[in-house]
């Protein structure tokens, strides 16, 4: 059945391709929405994942400032061996480091265990220090890196945050 | 330019293709509102956080009293702030599966504010170890306390939830900013 035959259709008005063609439009122009509130999610994320990649870093450093200076040096030189030796792999896997290891031996609850393997499992850090090694140092600079892979890809970017600091012989 | 009218099929066609890309838009701002929700509530779990590790970074004695009371047990810490006249007062009240948090903040005109972090939005879990001396490698490292901070929205729209782990080593001379000005 036809709303208006042939015989009474008005001449005017817009003509099935162009009504398609106006539609296909509009279509393509709400494809951005798809993408805004997926960014501000992983904008969320990224700020959390930078949180907790610096309270690592800061933890870390804080553990080579609380070491006494000939013990800090002592730390590193064993680090360069074992590393040497292909003992450790640098960049250090956080789940390896005590830190890690401590908490979880510690008796958490199931579901605390999970969220934590799950956020730190492929967090890496390295401790970068830089030191006049021709004589007996007076101070040391300290640097904490920490990488983590930037969104859920594992084989994708990696974010980088680091922090650094001065540690002098006569303020171990 | 003459243009034929559109029939009834026509019509019902084109309504139909509108009604398709109308729900396709309705869809879409749904699922904005919810990430943008998903997105607030973890906005507001790591300012928590930060909020928490923050504060307890400013005192490590204190930080080894909490390992110290017993579950059911709370302690109070007070923290600097920066001008100095506003007060605020943590208190943490020990369970047996981690801790409950209450921010209190004085004003200087008196007027109180109290967030209790688990009763509004927030269910937070803390483990907190102390250990004298660990061995790694053969190397002894000094007596530090390691903190696991667990943090989920109440909501569980999302089912977010977050866990960080951190140390604290007294004399490390890492202060928070409000420290190092004092």
């Amino acid at each position: 059945m036809k709303f208006f035959n042939d015989r009474n259709r008005p001449k005017t008005g817009f003509s099935m391709i162009e009504l398609v063609i106006g539609i296909a439009l509009l279509s393509f122009a709400i494809v951005p929405l798809f993408f805004l509130g997926s960014r501000s999610t992983r904008q969320a994320f990224d700020t959390k994942e930078h949180i907790v990649a610096s309270e690592i870093a800061r933890a870390i450093l804080a553990r080579y400032m609380a070491l006494d200076f000939q013990k800090c040096l002592q730390r590193f030189s064993q680090l360069e061996a074992l590393e040497a030796s292909g003992k450790i792999e640098i960049p250090m896997k956080l789940v390896d480091d005590f830190m890690f290891q401590e908490i979880l031996a510690s008796g958490l609850s199931q579901d605390f265990a999970r969220d934590l393997k799950r956020d730190l499992r492929d967090v890496r850090f390295q401790v970068v220090p830089k030191f006049d090694k021709a004589v007996d140092p007076g101070e040391i600079i300290i640097t904490v890196k920490v990488f983590w892979p930037k969104g859920l890809a594992v084989d994708g970017p990696i974010s980088e945050l680091s922090v650094e600091s001065i540690k002098f012989r006569e303020n171990p | 330019m003459s243009r034929k009218a559109v029939t009834l099929l026509e019509v019902v066609i084109v309504t139909s293709l509108a009604t398709a890309i109308l729900l396709v838009i309705m869809n879409v701002i749904s699922s904005s509102q919810q990430n943008y929700s998903v997105g607030t509530e973890m906005m507001d779990t790591q300012l928590m956080m930060e909020q928490v590790l923050f504060n307890l970074n400013s005192d490590f004695k204190k930080m080894v009293e909490l390992i110290d009371i017993k579950p059911d047990e709370s302690i109070e810490m007070l923290v600097r702030t920066m001008d100095q006249e506003t007060r605020v007062l943590y208190k943490f009240e020990k369970s047996q599966n981690g801790g409950r948090l209450i921010k209190k903040t004085t004003f200087p005109d008196g007027k109180i504010l109290e967030k209790d972090f688990q009763s509004t939005d927030m269910i937070s879990e803390v483990k907190f170890l102390k250990a004298d001396k660990t061995v790694d490698e053969g190397f002894v490292w000094p007596e530090h306390l390691t903190i696991a901070l667990r943090v989920t929205p109440r909501s569980q729209k999302s089912k977010v939830s977050f866990a960080i782990v951190t140390q604290f080593y007294p004399d490390s001379l890492i202060k928070s900013p409000l420290d190092r000005r004092n």
